[in-house]
């Protein structure tokens, strides 16, 4: 076994087999990291919980479970709103597409009667070439 | 009346203890009972995960609640396969779920905590810390923050091994499966650990920048 796969061993092993220690109580350098990583370990490990602790997790349960009702009653509110409001989108489509006939018609309406411009006659196809040509525009102008 | 069921249920797989899928299946077909009993298995477990990065006891306990929403709902999205596994005697990877939900709800913690400039760890200490000061064995205390600090600066593989292996006592074999790697990969990672968190240790003690 080399050094590092002892290393491997000494910290992943709660009980060493008796190659590891035996290799351990001749090699300087794998007992020194034996010790600084007991030490270590010791030094990262959190102090265990205290009764304050221990006191505020026992109302885990109780706190999960408000959250949860929390959530549900969030996601029912969103679902309702969501609800209400593609409701009225369609509603209003619904409304628009009955509505749009009369809405143009009225606009018509109001074009050729209420805005009070003289009749006017538009020229015809049937016009003469002697009336056309009395809209001709000489250039240059003989004035 | 699915109460009821549900509750006969519980009566008659309490002779054994009931699986995780069991006691999600039930949880998800709105019985109290098995919601309860599924906090309070793996409690001890998600609180000592986050712990470490939360700055004080209140804040550890909204983060195990946090993680437990969050499996909550993953449970949720999978009711059918939950399901379909304690119908059959099937396990349900509930508890792995929480554990790598817990990780990394801790993980943002810290993330943000840093970016507040907080010292995590150092608070739910204080009380060992001043009864350390007044043996005079500041030095000690002093070196237990400082490598508790250097644990959050692992990478983030070697610190999610470290914190399960020492903060929730998880045997290697069990890290492995909460982590989906494989268990020499695990005590790996472990190795790698201690010797980064020495160097970082040293580097500390020696006042070079991390």
């Amino acid at each position: 076994m080399t050094c590092d796969e002892i290393e491997v061993e000494l910290v992943t092993c709660d009980t060493p087999s008796a190659a590891v220690l035996e290799h351990v109580a001749t090699c300087e350098r794998c007992r020194a990291f034996q010790a600084s990583s007991a030490q270590l370990l010791g030094d990262a490990a959190l102090p265990a919980l205290s009764l304050e602790e221990k006191a505020k997790l026992s109302t885990l349960p109780s706190r999960v479970q408000q959250g949860l009702e929390r959530g549900d009653r969030r996601q029912s509110f969103v679902r309702r709103a969501v609800s209400l409001a593609m409701a009225a989108c369609l509603g209003a489509a619904v409304a628009s597409a009955a509505l749009l006939p009369r809405i143009r018609e009225a606009q018509a309406e109001v074009v050729v009667s209420d805005l009070g411009f003289p009749d006017l006659e538009l020229a015809s196809s049937s016009d003469t070439e002697d009336e056309l040509d009395a809209f001709e525009v000489s250039w240059p102008s003989p004035y | 009346m699915a109460n009821e069921g549900s509750g006969a249920k519980l009566k008659l797989i309490s002779s054994r203890a009931a699986t995780d899928a069991e006691l999600c299946r039930d949880f998800l077909a709105g019985d109290p009972q098995a919601f309860g009993e599924l906090v309070r298995r793996h409690q001890d477990l998600v609180y000592r995960l986050v712990r470490r990065y939360a700055r004080d006891a209140d804040a550890a306990l909204e983060l195990s609640q946090r993680a437990y929403l969050q499996a909550f709902e993953a449970a949720r999205r999978t009711l059918p396969r939950i399901s379909a596994a304690a119908t059959e005697g099937g396990e349900v990877p509930f508890k792995s779920w929480l554990v790598r939900i817990a990780l990394n709800v801790a993980k943002n913690q810290a993330r943000d905590a840093r970016r507040w400039a907080q010292a995590p760890v150092e608070v739910i200490d204080s009380e060992k810390r001043v009864e350390a000061s007044a043996e005079g064995a500041i030095d000690k205390a002093q070196r237990e923050a400082m490598t508790r600090d250097a644990v959050l600066q692992l990478p983030k593989r070697q610190r999610e091994v470290f914190t399960l292996r020492i903060d929730g006592g998880l045997s290697f074999a069990e890290v492995a499966e909460a982590l989906g790697i494989t268990e020499g990969n695990a005590k790996s990672h472990f190795h790698h650990a201690v010797k980064r968190l020495h160097e970082l240790v040293q580097a500390r003690l020696q006042g070079e920048p991390s």
